[in-house]
């Protein structure tokens, strides 16, 4: 339940749903989306899916606002709930829609020199959840704990994931 | 920066860094995704208006009034590529009901409204499949996507012509994930909706152009044959809310 997943690692301080009302909840919220739509650009391949994974991301965080206890890690909480929301996705069948073969998501804005687009690349390369732990900790700055907690996976487990991700990236690079 | 300065794992995490935030730079500088939602859910509950609010709310409700007889044009605009082969043309599939809902649309991305009237519209085969497998009742939700000139050539195997045509997959209608002829994403997923009983859509209307739509859609449909095994999991149409212009 995304419930229960988004109410670990948390303080003692609950912030009310009422909370969202003021302006500045409201306004932290809002700040966050571009780090939010950076992140999910990096999950997911599509940029509908990006974008729509950072509205499910806000609407999610939006009915469980109760269970944010630390304001101070609110980008950490969204992210948390995008990169569940994003695994869970990955994993689900979309019935009765046939996916044909997919073109691709290609960046629309070039990074400004050849190995910065070649690292894009790389990136977008990874297996899963490679990428993921790699994206979290490497990009976002997250913890190896924190990357553990928003994958639901062991510490030990991110640690082989991010050392197999720079390890590829390296291959992919060289 | 060349590619041999990272085959060291501290140079190739800073430039990984990097690379996250400049794509933060990029996002910032781009209209938001997720604000419609925030403000619906959030703003609306705001009690106290500075006069500035109440400026801008009344600016608002004079563009949205300009905006909805605008929408109301748009199939005549799209010119005549929007009637149909068969007679029917896309304003036909407008209800009332449906025009309405059309004053109140929200920040168009990529050519399709993120919202309309408050109601996030779903884009994405993906994200329209998860949300058709969640459903569990006749709660109708929004989806948005493209119509591509000519539709799909399904075959449709003799054998599936003892449904009646509401419930036969060939009459579905296919919402693109992306506008057709854009060459960088040929051959993306759509979603196929069945188009109701009554038909609630001419099949011409979703196949005469290339233009943006959002529909209601739902499952659990009450007129589903009780013969038709897995039919209440079927997405079907219950309007046409919103056409963008023809391309």
């Amino acid at each position: 339940m995304q419930a229960e997943m988004i109410g670990e690692n948390v303080d003692d301080r609950p912030v009310s749903s009422r909370d969202a009302e003021t302006p500045r909840l409201r306004d932290a919220l809002a700040s966050h989306e571009p780090a939010l739509l950076a992140t999910a650009r990096f999950l997911v391949h599509e940029e509908a899916d990006a974008r729509d994974l950072v509205q499910q991301t806000y609407e999610t965080a939006l009915r469980h606002l109760d269970e944010l206890r630390d304001q101070e890690k609110l980008l950490a909480w969204l992210t948390t709930i995008a990169v569940r929301a994003a695994l869970r996705r990955r994993t689900a069948l979309a019935r009765l829609i046939p996916r044909f073969m997919s073109g691709g998501f290609e960046p629309r804005y070039a990074a400004p020199d050849d190995t910065a687009i070649a690292l894009r690349a790389a990136v977008r390369g990874l297996p899963d959840r490679v990428r993921v732990a790699v994206v979290l900790h490497h990009m976002v700055g997250f913890t190896v704990r924190e990357t553990a907690v928003a994958m639901g996976v062991t510490e030990n487990t991110v640690k082989s994931e991010l050392k197999t991700g720079l390890s590829q990236l390296r291959e992919k690079l060289g | 920066m060349t590619h041999q300065n990272l085959m060291d794992d501290s140079a190739l995490a800073l430039a990984l860094r990097s690379l996250y935030l400049d794509e933060v730079d990029v996002a910032r500088r781009e209209p938001p995704v997720a604000l419609g939602a925030l403000q619906g859910s959030v703003q609306a509950r705001t009690k106290t208006w500075s006069p500035l609010a109440a400026a801008v709310v009344v600016l608002a409700v004079a563009i949205a009034v300009v905006g909805s007889q605008l929408v109301r044009e748009v199939p005549s605009l799209a010119g005549p590529e929007s009637a149909s082969p068969g007679g029917g043309t896309a304003t036909g599939s407008l209800n009332p009901s449906a025009q309405a809902g059309a004053s109140s649309v929200g920040p168009i991305v990529d050519g399709i409204p993120v919202t309309i009237g408050g109601e996030r519209v779903i884009r994405g085969t993906d994200a329209i499949g998860q949300r058709i497998e969640n459903s569990t009742d006749d709660t109708s939700f929004l989806v948005g996507g493209w119509f591509h000139k000519g539709g799909l050539n399904i075959l449709c195997p003799a054998v599936l012509s003892y449904l009646s045509v509401h419930w036969w997959p060939c009459s579905t209608v296919q919402v693109y994930e992306r506008a057709q002829g854009d060459e960088q994403h040929q051959g993306t997923g759509a979603a196929w909706i069945y188009p109701g009983d009554p038909l609630r859509i001419e099949w011409a209307t979703a196949t005469a152009a290339v233009r943006p739509v959002v529909l209601r859609i739902h499952t659990h449909d009450a007129n589903c044959p009780a013969g038709l095994q897995g039919c209440s999991s079927l997405p079907v149409l219950v309007e046409v809310v919103w056409l963008g212009p023809a391309a």
